[in-house]
């Protein structure tokens, strides 16, 4: 069944972001509640999200949202007035409302209704508030009914055209045994002369049969008063019954105070902090006013918008390089004269400018990491929950601002990571406390700014994984040989864990699993020229080290010449640069490599690689330099036959046409005009020890052929 | 403006690669630029010379003597790059000269099955007679598509 919303594209996304955030704040906010019961800023919290929720679902139309939205609105409002208590149970249909929310929000986007069955989720919430003991009075009953404003406007041109709207609230007797007939009958009897605006209990509540004993329906007719009250009394087995004009400036004015209070007593509403004490006893439509007026200091700007700049940022660094290099060409082929020193000045202000612009470009495109932080508590709760452990959840550094590019890469590998950290890594409560650790296991996951990076951090206290194991298996498994084997250090049996294909097979007790998804953790990271580090220890723990570039776009890098190609090797890749002197190269099992500090270092010629020729060819080994790469403890040397300069480049993908080129990451227009190949050290590395290693699969320098889309 | 249309016509880029004349359709040449320095790519094929700059955009360019096995080519004062846009690819063609802008009547165009050439026929959409000459109109989103099915990767690796 196709959707449709009474609102533009625009206006959707502008809801759609406002419910991710309000739906992240129900996420946390359930969360802190098991954790601390009965605490009122929080039930506050989650009233008022609720409450927002409801009010925008109902303005654009989204009438399941609406309802649902409502129902946990009045739930909470029990809670806030300590009417209710909190209780697993409460906890748990919350958590699974939540879940529908999220569903009925994709809804938004995909304009196709799920089949997601809220009336039962609204039952139940209903039951928890029914609960308690509730007063009914004469004028307000436990069934209210709420109109949005979309409703109240249908109402408003029904009265420019001379008909009325009636609140018409009947209660059938007590032994009536099927309510919903009578509330059907009553609709039936009532549809032929008015417009029914809304009901209460929603038709869909009472199509499922279980509605309860009252019904508010809000109508929009010609007919008068008593007219409508014979009608209602020609039904059967009701017990109560009244009819009223409903109008709609008392239903304001009985709920305006009320949402003064809620707006501004919450803190969360950073907005409404913003308007400061003077926001007290404004009325809501003042309010949203205020409202409006603050946010307008913030403009809402399409990724595609940001993106393109970044782009044209990007070009504008490539100029400045260009004229820089212009102007030195220049100063060296003449006398420096005014001319010259004038270009040198603008071109220093230009490139000044630039960089600063870049700066602030990429700032623009910065979020806090919370944005994917925040729906890993629920995440490790329910899985905590589903293994029968016991999981103490600390986030640190939420607040790390990173690139969007990176951040929307970043969320899968995390939750492959923490999935396996608590399915795997943590201990059950019985087996830590036979090793002497506490039955509360804990998992860490924090983010900080390291230099030029963001470091990301997942730990756990749990078993940590076994090297030996490991080892064996991947022996077994054929991806290793046992001598292999034997010289490998245990960062680098680690690492195998990432191979693709390694764990899923069979299920070996402890180390198993680990292993699933962990290819797609790596590759995941590996696109966003990220790295990820394994330190694990037998009986301690894990740590996954997951390094990230503050930025994809524009990076720094030393340029490189071998033979007459110019190659570009990302700085933050780089370990350390080595002059090549004469008999520094051995050769071990047909391989070069060279001794550093005491280690042997594989070494790797591009030239060869890429197989071109280089000075290294004309002879003498003198002269030549090693750019010694690697990501976590892996190393590998790069011999190059002269170093270039370090600048910033912009890195471009080759295309979809030419695809991925093992060992290139893309290319960079240099100072020149000309283009340079960009080296992707990681994939040199991981290609490098493909060869040496593993016999699965072997060093393809030959032509291989697979299918490429261009599309 | 122009003469007035009576009957469809097609608006081609007409250019020369070897003896034959090829013609690709006006709306996807998004320039035609002098042949510049190219950056080789690794265990591309053959035909793929590299990579260029073309305003700080960076496209591959491919010889069309290659791809077609007209022999090499030689680089020459009209050899040029015809850069073409395909379903949002860009991509350079290298040619040994661009001839002419013209228009045909799509009456004029002759299925692509009765033709023998170095081209497959498999990459033309047609033939077009000229009083003069023929002009073998190249389907550049098979041709392109079918290339880059062709290349080289290394991508499972992983």
């Amino acid at each position: 069944m196709d959707l449709v919303f009474d609102a533009t594209p625009d206006d959707l996304s502008v809801f759609l972001q406002e419910a991710d955030e309000l739906m992240q704040q129900l996420d946390e906010n359930v969360l802190r509640l098991e954790k601390e019961g009965q605490n009122p800023e929080i039930i506050q919290e989650i009233f008022r999200a609720a409450h927002t929720l409801k009010g925008s679902s109902g303005m654009l139309g989204h009438e399941r949202m609406a309802e649902l939205t409502h129902s946990l609105e009045s739930l909470f409002d029990k809670l806030r007035k300590d009417e209710l208590s909190v209780t697993t149970e409460l906890i748990d249909v919350f958590l699974d409302c939540l879940d529908a929310l999220k569903i009925l929000k994709e809804e938004c986007i995909t304009f196709k209704a799920s089949d997601i069955d809220i009336k039962t989720l609204i039952i139940q919430i209903d039951g928890f508030a029914s609960g308690t003991p509730v007063e009914v009075g004469e004028t307000g009953g436990p069934v209210s009914i709420v109109l949005e404003d979309h409703e109240h406007n249908v109402i408003n041109m029904a009265e420019v055209k001379g008909s009325t709207a009636f609140s018409i609230r009947i209660k059938v007797a007590d032994d009536c045994m099927m309510s919903s007939v009578r509330f059907y009958q009553v609709i039936e009897e009532f549809q032929p002369i008015g417009e029914i605006i809304k009901t209460s209990p929603s038709m869909d509540v009472i199509e499922s049969g279980e509605c309860g004993s009252e019904l508010v329906l809000i109508l929009v007719t010609d007919e008068d008063q008593s007219r409508l009250e014979s009608i209602v009394k020609a039904v059967s087995e009701l017990s109560e019954h009244s009819v009223d004009v409903y109008s709609i400036s008392s239903d304001h004015a009985e709920d305006e105070p009320q949402k003064v209070e809620e707006t501004v007593a919450v803190p969360g509403d950073k907005r409404m902090q913003d308007l400061g004490p003077e926001a007290r006893g404004k009325s809501a439509q003042e309010l949203q006013q205020m409202r409006t007026a603050a946010a307008v200091k913030t403009v809402r700007v399409d990724v595609e918008r940001l993106d393109h700049l970044m782009n044209l940022v990007g070009e504008l660094v490539i100029g400045k390089t260009r004229l820089q290099q212009i102007g030195s060409d220049l100063a060296n082929s003449y006398h420096v004269g005014d001319l010259t020193s004038t270009l040198n000045e603008v071109t220093a202000h230009v490139g000044q400018i630039t960089n600063e612009l870049q700066e602030e470009v990429m700032r623009a495109r910065m979020l806090p990491i919370e944005q994917v932080f925040n729906k890993f508590p629920r995440l490790v709760r329910d899985l905590a929950r589903t293994a029968g452990k016991t999981i103490n959840f600390v986030v640190e550094g939420k607040e790390t601002e990173i690139d969007r590019s990176v951040l929307e890469e970043i969320g899968d590998p995390l939750v492959h990571i923490l999935r396996n950290a608590i399915d795997h890594g943590v201990e059950t409560p019985d087996d830590r406390k036979k090793a002497g650790k506490a039955p509360e296991g804990s998992v860490f996951l924090g983010a900080r700014h390291e230099e030029n990076h963001i470091v990301v951090e997942v730990s756990d206290d749990g078993h940590g994984m076994d090297v030996q194991k490991i080892k064996d298996k991947a022996i077994r498994k054929g991806f290793l040989t046992q001598e292999a084997g034997d010289q490998m250090s245990d960062r680098e049996i680690l690492d195998l864990i990432f191979l693709s294909g390694f764990s899923t097979a069979d299920k070996v007790s402890e180390i198993s699993g680990r292993g699933v998804g962990m290819d797609v953790v790596r590759n995941n990271i590996k696109k966003i020229n990220g790295t990820v580090e394994i330190i694990s220890e037998l009986g301690v723990g894990t740590r996954f080290v997951i390094k990230l570039p503050l930025t994809l776009v524009i990076v720094e890098a030393l340029t490189v010449v071998v033979g007459d190609r110019i190659y570009a090797v990302p700085l933050n890749t780089i370990k350390e640069v080595l002059r090549l002197e004469d008999g520094h190269i051995k050769m071990v099992d047909k391989k070069e490599t060279m001794l550093l500090r005491g280690s042997v270092l594989s070494l790797l010629r591009l030239s060869e690689l890429f197989s071109h020729t280089s000075a290294a060819d004309r002879g003498s080994e003198d002269e030549l330099h090693v750019v010694v790469v690697g990501y976590g403890e892996n190393r590998i040397g790069l011999i190059v036959d002269r170093l270039l300069s370090k600048m910033e480049i912009m890195i471009k993908a080759l295309g979809d046409y030419l695809g991925l080129v093992d060992g290139i990451s893309g290319a960079t227009v240099l100072g020149d005009g000309r283009v340079a190949l960009v080296i992707d050290p990681v994939s040199l590395i991981v290609k490098f020890d493909a060869g040496k290693k593993l016999n699965a699969q072997p060093v393809s320098k030959g032509k291989k052929s697979t299918s490429k889309k261009i599309a | 403006m122009s003469e007035e249309q009576t009957f469809e016509q097609e608006q081609l880029v007409v250019f020369e690669v070897g003896d034959e004349s090829f013609g690709i359709d006006i709306s996807l040449v998004q320039e035609i630029i002098r042949l510049q320095p190219i950056t080789e790519v690794p265990r591309a094929p053959m035909y793929v010379k590299g990579v260029i700059n073309l305003r700080g955009k960076v496209i591959p360019v491919i010889d069309v003597r290659e791809r077609f096995s007209i022999g090499m080519s030689e680089e020459t004062k009209a050899t040029r790059i015809v850069v073409v846009d395909v379903l949002g690819n860009i991509v350079g063609m290298i040619v040994d000269a661009v001839s002419e802008v013209l228009r045909l009547a799509t009456d004029s165009i002759e299925p692509p099955s009765n033709i023998v050439g170095s081209v497959g026929s498999q990459y033309l959409r047609g033939i077009g007679k000229l009083e003069d000459k023929l002009i073998i109109l190249l389907d550049l989103d098979k041709l392109l598509v079918e290339m880059g099915a062709n290349l080289v990767g290394m991508a499972e690796i992983a």
